[in-house]
C-alpha cells in the first residue's frame, strides 16, 4: 500500500532550483533510503515531506490525499502519521525539559487522548531506555541515549512513518550499529524513510533506495539490485567511493 | 631514532584521567592510525604531541618529537617544532581556515614562516611560486581563481585540499590528520584519502591519521592503535588487527564495521 | 577537537564562589527590600518633621544626621530604598513586557518586519537611556514617580527587545524547534514551552543588570529634578539637595550614595549568581 507518493516535485530557493521533477513512493512496511551527497536535495525533500516548505511544482500525496498545509484537520492527521528524527542528538532535545515532557510533545500538540504517562513509558521501553529516564534531563544522557529519546518522541503517537534525517551520522560506530538495529526492530511496526549519505547504513536498513544527484533522481529501486548492479555512472562512483573493510 | 616516541603519556584534567599510560612510536615515513570513539582521548594525544593541550590539562610521561622532549618544554622551544616537525590537518576545513583571508595569502603564511625559520628571506615572487606549487600539489583546479578566493567561495573538498596544502607547505616530517574526511561527502572523502596517501608517500612524510572510521583508516595506514577511554586496547598492523582482533572492544568495533560492509554486498568494480 | 573533553561542569571552587556571590547579592538586596517594606509601616521619624538641628552630623539620635531643614536623613534614605526598588521593579517589568514581546515577535516575523523591529531597537539603543527617559518625562509633562518608571521602562525595553530577538533566533535554529513543529505544536506553544524557558537564564541576568541601571538612571533623573517630588524623595534628590552643602555637611551626600551603591552592587552580584539557577544543565549531575 502506498503511504506517500511524491509526484514530479520541483523546488527552488529564490531563483535557485534545487529539485527537478522528483517522483517516488513510500510503501507501507518498506523502508526507503534517500541517498545523496551535499547539494543533492535530500534535505529539501525532507523539509517538503515534513510540511515545512511547499513544493513549487508537483504534488505530494499522503494516502491518496494531496498534502495541504492549510488544511488543519488534514495536517493533524498527517503529523500524527508522520514523525521525524534528526541528526544532531544534542540540538534535537530541549535542554530545559524533562524527558517526559519531551516525549509527550506530539501527544500534547496533537491532543491525543488517553493515558500519556503510560504511552511515554511504553515508548521508552520500545527504544530500550528504563522508565526512570522519564524524570531526567537530556544532558544526563549520552549521544546514543539521546537519539533513543528522540526516537521515543517520534514513535510515542504510534505514527505510520518515521522520517530519519542522517539519524545515526553523528554517533560513534558502536552506538550507530545499535541504533540501526533498534530502527530495524521498530520498522516491523513503523515504516522508515531514512535520509543519509551513508550507503552502508542505508543498505543495512532499507529494502528500497533512491539515489539523488544535484536535485534529480538518478536511480531508484530495490537496494540489493542497485548495490549489485548499479546502472547510473553516479551510483557507480558513489559505490566505489565507499571505503571498504580490508578483505 | 624514531620520529615520534610517546612513552607512558597520561593526561589529567583535575582529578579526571583523560589519557592513561599511552605509548606509541612512529618511525620516519611510517603511516599510523589512531582509532577511537568520542572520549577516547585520540585528539588529545595528538595535541599533546605538539604541546598544544587545552588549558587546565596536565600531561605526564614522555613525548620525544624529532628528538625534542615536548612534555615540560616551554612554548618558545616548541614553536619551531610545530610545522617543521609536525603539521596538522583538522576535521572541519571551514573553521580551520581564516574566513576573512584569501586562500593564496593563507597558504603563503606557512611558507614565509618556514623561510624565516631557515634564516633566509624569500621574495614575493618566490613565495607566490611556492603557493602555486603547493596548490598544484593538492590537485586543485584553476589555481589562480582559488588563490584569489575566500574560503567560503570554494567547496568543502577544495577547502580541505587547501588545508592540506598549508600543512604541506610547512614541509613537516609528520603530518597529523585529525578526522580529515569526516565532514566531507563520500566521493570527496575518497579523493582526499587518495590524495593524502599519495602525498605522504611522495614527500616521505610520516602520517598520524586519527579517525573513528575503521575502513577509512584501513585505506591510508599500515599500523593502528585502538584507544578506548584514554587507554590503548590494541596495537598492531592494520590487517592483523582488523582480521583477528584480540580485545573485546576491537572485536565489537570490527564486527560493527563489518556489518555495514556486508550490507553493501560485494564491492563493485 | 573531535573528541570533546567532558569536564565536570563548574568546579566546586567556582561553584562556591558563585554561591558566595549570590549570597552577598541576596543579603544586600534583601536588606533594602526589608527596609523598603518596613517604611510602609514604620520609620524612625516622620520624614517631613523637623526633628533636630540643621545639617547635624551623624549621632545616636540621627544615624545619618539631618538635612538643611533639620529632617532625619536616615528616615529619608530608608524611604529611598522603597522608591528605588519600586522604580527598578516597575521599569524592568515594563521593559520585559514590551521588550520580550517585540523581541520574540521579531524573531518569528517575516524578513521585513524583523528588519524593521531590529532597526527600531538599534535606533532606540543609540540614545542614552537617561536622555530617552528625559524625553519621555518631558512628554508626560508632570514629573511623578510613575512617569519616571514609565520613561525608564520604555528606554530599557529596546535593550531587552534586541537581546530577546537574538536569543530567540538562536533557539529557533535548533532541531528541537523543528521537532516541535513536526510534532504538530503551534507557534504559541513553541514560544512558551521552548523559546522562553531557553532564553530565560540569559534574560533574567540581564533583567537584574537593567534593574541596577534603572535605579541609577532614576537617581540621575531626580538629581536633575525630573524625578518624584518630595516627600517621596529618592536618593537622587537627596544627593541633589546635599550638593550645596557638601563641604559643610559631607555626610548628607555620602549616606544616600552608599545606599545607592550598595543596592546596585547587590543587584549586580545577584545577576551574576542567578546565572546558574534555572539551568538544569548547570545544576550538576545526579
Amino acid at each position: 500500500m502506498t503511504l506517500i507518493s511524491v509526484e514530479s516535485v520541483a523546488f527552488s530557493y529564490g531563483r535557485k532550483p534545487v529539485l527537478h521533477d522528483v517522483s517516488f513512493t513510500v510503501k507501507k512496511g518498506v523502508n526507503l533510503g534517500l541517498v545523496g551527497e551535499s547539494g543533492s536535495g535530500k534535505s529539501t525533500i525532507l523539509k517538503l515531506l515534513l510540511g515545512l516548505e511547499k513544493p513549487s511544482g508537483g504534488t505530494i500525496r499522503f494516502e491518496g490525499e494531496t498534502l495541504n498545509l492549510r488544511d488543519r484537520e488534514f495536517m493533524r492527521r498527517y503529523r500524527r502519521a508522520v514523525q521525524a528524527v534528526f541528526q544532531d542528538p544534542y540540538s534535537s532535545l530541549d535542554p530545559r525539559q524533562k524527558v517526559e515532557s519531551i516525549i509527550a510533545e506530539p501527544l500534547r500538540a496533537l491532543r491525543i487522548p488517553g493515558d500519556h504517562h503510560a504511552a511515554i513509558v511504553q515508548a521508552l521501553a520500545d527504544v530500550g531506555l528504563p522508565a526512570d529516564a522519564i524524570s531526567r534531563y537530556p544532558h544526563e544522557f549520552s549521544g546514543g541515549q539521546r537519539q533513543r529519546i528522540a526516537l521515543a518522541r517520534a514513535i510515542v503517537a504510534r505514527p505510520q512513518l518515521v522520517l530519519a534525517d542522517e539519524a545515526v551520522s553523528a554517533l560513534d560506530l558502536s552506538t550507530r550499529i545499535r541504533i540501526v538495529e533498534l530502527l530495524k526492530e521498530l520498522s516491523q511496526a513503523i515504516t522508515i524513510l531514512f535520509v543519509s549519505h551513508d550507503l552502508g547504513v542505508v543498505a543495512a536498513l532499507c529494502e528500497e533506495i533512491v539515489i539523488l544527484e544535484k536535485g534529480r533522481i538518478v536511480e531508484a529501486g530495490r537496494t540489493a539490485d542497485i548495490l549489485a548492479n548499479p546502472q547510473h555512472p553516479y551510483t557507480r562512483k558513489l559505490l566505489s567511493s565507499v571505503p571498504r573493510m580490508p578483505a | 631514532m624514531s620520529l615520534l616516541k610517546i612513552d607512558s603519556l597520561t593526561i589529567r584534567a583535575g582529578g579526571q584521567v583523560l589519557v592513561k599510560d599511552v605509548s606509541l612510536t612512529i618511525e620516519h615515513g611510517a603511516r599510523v592510525g589512531l582509532i577511537g570513539e568520542s572520549g577516547s582521548g585520540k585528539s588529545l594525544t595528538a595535541f599533546a604531541v605538539v604541546g598544544l593541550l587545552p588549558p587546565g590539562l596536565k600531561a605526564k610521561g614522555s613525548i620525544l618529537l624529532d628528538g625534542v622532549q615536548v612534555i615540560g618544554a616551554a612554548d618558545q622551544q616548541l614553536r619551531p617544532l610545530r610545522g617543521s616537525a609536525a603539521a596538522f590537518v583538522f576535521q572541519e576545513p571551514l573553521t580551520a581556515l581564516d574566513p576573512l583571508m584569501k586562500i593564496g595569502r593563507q597558504v603563503a603564511e606557512p611558507i614565509a614562516r618556514r623561510h624565516r625559520r631557515e634564516g633566509r628571506s624569500a621574495s614575493r615572487q618566490e613565495i607566490a611560486a611556492e603557493v602555486r606549487h603547493y596548490l598544484e600539489r593538492v590537485a586543485l583546479p584553476d589555481i589562480d581563481r582559488i588563490a584569489n578566493s575566500y574560503p567560503f567561495q570554494v567547496s568543502g573538498g577544495q577547502r580541505q585540499r587547501v588545508a592540506i596544502a598549508m600543512a604541506l607547505a610547512c614541509r613537516p616530517k609528520l603530518l597529523i590528520a585529525d578526522e580529515p574526511t569526516t565532514a566531507l561527502d563520500v566521493t570527496t572523502q575518497a579523493e582526499i584519502l587518495e590524495l593524502l596517501s599519495t602525498l605522504v608517500r611522495e614527500e616521505g612524510m610520516a602520517l598520524l591519521f586519527i579517525s573513528h572510521d575503521l575502513p577509512v583508516v584501513a585505506k591510508v595506514v599500515e599500523e593502528v592503535t585502538v584507544l578506548r577511554r584514554g587507554e590503548i586496547v590494541e596495537q598492531g598492523p592494520v590487517r592483523a588487527v582488523f582480521s583477528a582482533p584480540q580485545h573485546e572492544y576491537t572485536k565489537m568495533l570490527v564486527e560493527a564495521a563489518a556489518a555495514f560492509d556486508r550490507a553493501l554486498g560485494e564491492p563493485v568494480r | 577537537m573531535t573528541d570533546l573533553v567532558e569536564l565536570k561542569a563548574p568546579s566546586s571552587a567556582r561553584r562556591t564562589a558563585r554561591s558566595l556571590t549570590l549570597a552577598v547579592g541576596l543579603i544586600l538586596v534583601g536588606l533594602h527590600l526589608l527596609v523598603g517594606i518596613l517604611t510602609l509601616f514604620w520609620t524612625p521619624y516622620d520624614p517631613t518633621a523637623m526633628t533636630g538641628g540643621r545639617l547635624a552630623p551623624p549621632s545616636w539620635e540621627h544615624w545619618a544626621g539631618t538635612d538643611r531643614l533639620g529632617r532625619d536623613l536616615f528616615t529619608q534614605i530608608m524611604i529611598g530604598s522603597r522608591i528605588a526598588l519600586t522604580v527598578g521593579a516597575g521599569a524592568v517589568a515594563i521593559a520585559a513586557l514590551i521588550g520580550v514581546t517585540l523581541g520574540v515577535l521579531a524573531a518569528f516575523a517575516t524578513r521585513t518586519l524583523d528588519d524593521m523591529l531590529a532597526a527600531t531597537f538599534d535606533i532606540l539603543i543609540a540614545f542614552p537611556t537617561l536622555l530617552l527617559a528625559m524625553l519621555v518625562v518631558a512628554a508626560t509633562e508632570t514629573a511623578s514617580l510613575f512617569s519616571a518608571i514609565l520613561a525608564l521602562g520604555i528606554a530599557i525595553s529596546a535593550i531587552v527587545g534586541r537581546l530577546t530577538r537574538i536569543l530567540a533566533k538562536r533557539v529557533l535554529a535548533m532541531d528541537y524547534i523543528t521537532a516541535a513543529r513536526t510534532a504538530g505544536s503551534s507557534w504559541l506553544s513553541i514560544v512558551f514551552r521552548h523559546v522562553l524557558p531557553n532564553i530565560w537564564p540569559t534574560l533574567s541576568v540581564n533583567f537584574a543588570l537593567q534593574f541596577g541601571i534603572a535605579i541609577i538612571a532614576e537617581a540621575s533623573l531626580s538629581y536633575l529634578g525630573l524625578g518624584a517630588p518630595p516627600p517621596n524623595a529618592s536618593w537622587g534628590r537627596l544627593l541633589q539637595e546635599a550638593q550645596g552643602t557638601v563641604y559643610t555637611a559631607p555626610f548628607g551626600a555620602v549616606a544616600p550614595g552608599i545606599a545607592l551603591v550598595s543596592l546596585v552592587i547587590g543587584m549586580n552580584l545577584l545577576a551574576d549568581g542567578l546565572r546558574d539557577i534555572g539551568d538544569p544543565t548547570r545544576r550538576g549531575r545526579r
